[in-house]
This record gives C-alpha cells, structure tokens and sequence, in this order.
C-alpha cells in the first residue's frame, strides 16, 4: 500500500523527470571577433504570433549577390524556448516593381530547433531582377488544428 | 413518437456529417498535404528540386564560369536517371521543376536529347528541320557544355509499427568536354510514421 506521502512524491519525481527530458538545450561557441563581413538588413518586423517569436526569434537577417546577380538572403533565428520546435518557413521574392516573383525558392521548407539553439536559413532568388523579399514564419500546430 | 423520430434522426444526421471530410481543393503551396511513409509525395519532390536547384545556383558554373563562348546561359543536356528505388518514380517530378526554374530564369539552355523524351525529340526535330531548311542544309548538331545526371536511392526501416523511409536524390553537373564534375548536390529526406497523415 503507498502512502500519499509517497504517492506525491513519486509524482513529483515522475513530473521533474519528463521536465527534464523535454528540456534540452544547445550549447554554442563561436569566434569572439568573427572575421567575416555581413551586409546586415534594416528589417520591418510583423508578429502576430507572440509564441512563435519565441521559438524563432529573428536575430539578424543579412544579404549578399552573386556574381550572375541573384539575390541571396540569410536569417538568424534562435529557438528561445528550452525545447525543440519545429518550424516551417519560406523566403518570398519581389522584383524591381514590387511584384511577387513565383519560385521554387519560394517552397515551404521545415527545420527542428533545439532548445536555444541559433540556426540560419537561407535562400536564393532565382530571378536576377529580384530585388525584395519576404521572410514568413509558422510554428507546426498539432494536426488537426492546422488551417492554411 | 413523432419528436423521437425526428430527433433521432438528427442526431443520426448530424454523426454521419461529422465523421466524414469532405473533400476539398488545396492551394497548391499548402502544408496540408497527405505525408506518406510508403513513398514519394509531391512535397519530397518539391523540396528536392528547391535545395537541389540552390546549391546548383551558387555554384561557379552559373557564376561566370560556366558560360558558353559565345556568353550566352550554359547549355545542358539532361543525361542520365536511375531509380534504385523499391518504386517507380518519374524523373519529372523532379527534373522538370529544376528544369522550368533554370530555363524560365534564362540561368541556362537546357536540353533533352532524341529518344530520352518523346516530346523534346518531336521538337528537336522540327527546330531542325527548320535550320536545315533556312539555312546551308547541313543539320545543327547541340553540342551541351555540361551534362546532368540524376540518380534517386531509397532506404527502408522498420521498428514495431514505426516505418522509416529515406530518399537520397542526387545530382551531378558535369564538363561535357573534360568529363570532370562542375557541380554535385545531395539532397536526404526522411519521413517516419506509422501511418499518413495530414500536414508536414
């Protein structure tokens, strides 16, 4: 017969454990001074999902052209909670005219984030008169609740 | 007796409708596909031919050095795809969606030649018929500056009622002339599952 005493703390135990197994996080380590130059972008950020800038921060967004002149654009997102999420994303081109030019950069692409973890994304314009973009973010819903 | 019926009924109506989906048309850059662990989905496609076609696109071969001599877009031919998979996959659902992206860009002149694709061999045909006709007489022979190859592999696990499957797709750009290789890309997806499911 467990007393509840025990009945408590065996649920305490239980509760910390799967806790502890949920939360991993990454540890990272880099140059102090990096060596190489980015070409940060001045960015304008619209969040309606408070949760999922949490998962995915965005830390920096810089770009860089190719020498056929494409446009290449790199993100920093940093996963601020302690558990891995799955995030989905996509890159959105827009020409000299501001027109969406359609893609097949465009595609929405997953990544998992580790807890903490500091992860960059990236894509390349396939139109050399692509001279915009539109970076959008989406945290994966439990199937069923998924409406896009 | 009359309201019994009518509200069995209802509520008879009202289970049928909500145990079945209706079937529905989806944007076709949706995340709702159907996710399969038995094989290729539209969206495994998709994403190997994006990762593929960017890694070819910050390649040297389409950032200089691989123009023609006469400075136009590289031509290439499509050469080779082999399927050692358990499953028969149809090259375009991958190759033509690189394909479209490099030609549409102008990143490149791409080409199939005679009898790998019925089509493009119809069209190659007329296009040199034409030259023939407008010009000395003498067929045009295309001389590609590089070949694409293409190869997909596949590998199954299984673990209780978990089923694994990868798909490896791998692509090779290579110097017609010299036979050496300008550009490799290898793209891994994996999909685990018991069973389908809606969304990624």
């Amino acid at each position: 017969m467990i007393k509840p005493t025990h009945f408590a703390q065996l649920l305490t135990m239980a509760a910390l454990l799967t806790a502890s197994v949920g939360c991993q996080t990454v540890n990272t380590a880099q140059r102090a001074e990096p060596q190489s130059q980015r070409d940060y972008i001045d960015d304008q950020r619209i969040v309606t999902d408070g949760s999922l800038n949490k998962v995915a921060r965005i830390i920096s967004l810089n770009e860089h052209r190719l020498e056929n002149g494409r446009l290449r654009v790199q993100a920093q997102i940093q996963n601020q909670k302690k558990s891995k999420r799955t995030v989905h994303y996509r890159f959105e081109w827009l020409d000299t005219n501001g027109m969406v030019r359609k893609s097949l950069t465009s595609s929405w692409k997953a990544i998992n984030i580790q807890g903490g973890q500091m992860q960059s994304i990236s894509a390349t314009a396939t139109h050399a008169d692509v001279i915009d973009f539109r970076l959008e973010l989406i945290e994966r819903k439990p199937t069923g609740l998924l409406e896009y | 007796m009359h309201k019994t019926i009518l509200t069995t009924a209802v509520i008879a109506t009202l289970l049928t409708t909500a145990c079945t989906t209706p079937a529905k048309r989806l944007d076709t850059n949706t995340r709702q596909r159907i996710v399969t662990t038995s094989g290729l989905d539209v969206d495994d496609a998709i994403r190997a031919a994006d990762v593929l076609t960017e890694s070819m696109l910050n390649s040297r071969v389409f950032n200089g050095a691989g123009e023609s001599i006469d400075g136009k877009p590289p031509l290439i031919e499509v050469s080779t795809f082999i399927n050692n998979t358990e499953t028969q996959i149809d090259p375009d659902s991958v190759l033509k969606k690189i394909r479209i992206e490099l030609t549409n860009s102008g990143l490149a002149r791409v080409f199939t030649p005679r009898g790998h694709d019925a089509i493009a061999a119809e069209q190659s045909a007329r296009d040199q018929f034409r030259n023939d006709a407008s010009n000395t007489g003498r067929p045009t022979v295309l001389r590609p500056d590089y070949t694409l190859s293409f190869k997909i592999i596949d590998d199954r696990a299984k673990a209780g009622r978990i089923h694994e499957l990868t798909y490896t797709f791998q692509m090779s750009l290579t110097e017609a002339n010299t036979r050496i290789a300008a550009w490799e890309g290898e793209e891994i997806i994996s999909k685990q599952g018991s069973k389908s499911t809606v969304g990624w």
